[in-house]
């Protein structure tokens, strides 16, 4: 493996970037406990494809890449807050967002 | 490679010169903060050789901000510091969007993200006592298994990113948008002196429909409005109705009922309402 100066953020750059931060984001989907954190892990993961989405789009000239982002964008907003208002009501019932606690959501 | 390399050493670093603030004894916290700024300045140094233009080394620096953050969410105790720390790492992919060139989805993620989301969540810890979690409130299970998922993961996708090494970069540039950014970045040429001396392909463009003639010039939010009120209509308004969706039931799910009668005083706030109609039933009313 040869190392070489950063020259230029190639997509495949900014394609490491968003792989990093998409496994970040699994990471702490998995080890937390807390539902906010949850939360929190998904919205690290959704920005992963933004990211490289509009990379692509810079790269290759387009718009398109842009308007996906904005989409997803939009989807990251209505996740929350239906996340949040879940999260809210779950507390009201056991006045706990544990998700040891909440075992009886598995089905 | 070499930038993957670049943001784990230099991610590394950091948190090595983080750990050295947190240590009690002298000489350690020295030696580790010596060694984690060490570590930062002279990787950032040697893999930093070759970066000449700003909007590059605007995107390195940001992303690697970006990656510390997120660390710091993944692996933070405290709650508001890992929901100030989300709210860093959407201050930094802001940046970077604008680095991209893609102007409009910085703002909007300054606004929906930065402003909205996390505003959500601080407002949530607020109104959510966490101390009655239990002993160990944000506790963490299976963190190995975590970090080995993690790891595959990213192994997994850095080899399919790999695995593709150039053919993103052969392919070339569409036609419609190499004409107008030159409409849109011509130094010192307004759309004016442009259209004048418009060239026999770009006339052919815009009468093949690729380019539309009154296409607006500067910036780059333009284009993307034009983009998405013309070809992506329909699944604007689509995501426009999941919006509307996600509202009603965020408000559904999370409106405060009165425990267990419910149902009784709608109806009496129903009967009281209506009072023109129903006032034999108020009036039966104890």
């Amino acid at each position: 493996m040869t190392i070489e100066p950063l020259n230029d953020f190639s997509p495949q750059v900014a394609a490491m970037f968003s792989v990093l931060l998409l496994a970040l984001g699994l990471i702490g989907l998995m080890r937390r406990r807390n539902m906010l954190f949850v939360l929190m892990s998904v919205e690290l993961m959704l920005q992963a494809p933004v990211t490289l989405f509009i990379a692509l789009s810079n790269h290759m000239r387009t718009y398109n890449g842009q308007i996906f982002a904005i989409f997803i964008i939009m989807i990251t907003a209505a996740q929350a807050a239906v996340g949040v208002a879940i999260v809210v009501s779950l507390y009201r019932h056991r006045r706990s967002i544990s998700t040891a606690h909440w075992t009886a959501l598995k089905g | 490679m070499t930038a993957l390399l670049f943001w784990i050493i230099i991610v590394g670093g950091f948190y090595i010169f983080r750990g050295g603030l947190a240590v009690r004894q002298r000489p350690a916290q020295i030696v580790l903060m010596l060694l984690g700024a060490i570590i930062v300045v002279g990787s950032a140094w040697y893999f930093g050789r070759g970066i000449d233009r700003v909007s590059h080394l605007l995107r390195f620096v940001l992303s690697v901000t970006a990656l510390v953050s997120a660390v710091h969410v993944v692996f933070g105790q405290r709650p508001v510091q890992c929901a100030l720390s989300l709210l860093a790492v959407f201050l930094s992919l802001a940046g970077i969007f604008v680095a991209y060139q893609a102007e409009f989805l910085g703002v909007i993620t300054l606004a929906i993200n930065a402003g909205g989301v996390i505003v959500t969540f601080l407002f949530i810890l607020m109104l959510i006592d966490l101390r009655m979690e239990g002993p160990r409130p944000v506790a963490a299970r299976w963190t190995w298994g975590a970090v080995v998922a993690g790891f595959l993961l990213a192994v997994g996708l850095l080899a399919v990113v790999s695995g593709s090494s150039g053919q993103v970069a052969a392919s070339p540039p569409p036609r419609y948008f190499e004409i107008t950014s030159r409409y849109a970045y011509g130094v010192g040429e307004g759309m004016d002196t442009r259209m004048g001396e418009m060239s026999e392909e770009e006339a052919r463009a815009i009468s093949a429909g690729d380019v539309h003639p009154l296409r607006p010039i500067t910036g780059f939010t333009q284009h993307v409005g034009w983009e998405l009120y013309t070809r992506y209509t329909v699944p604007f308004e689509v995501a426009s109705l999941i919006l509307t969706v996600a509202v009603v039931g965020a408000v559904c799910v999370g409106r405060q009922r009165a425990s267990g009668e419910s149902k009784k005083s709608g109806t009496y706030t129903k009967a009281a309402s209506g009072t023109g109609t129903g006032g034999r039933e108020g009036d039966n009313r104890p």
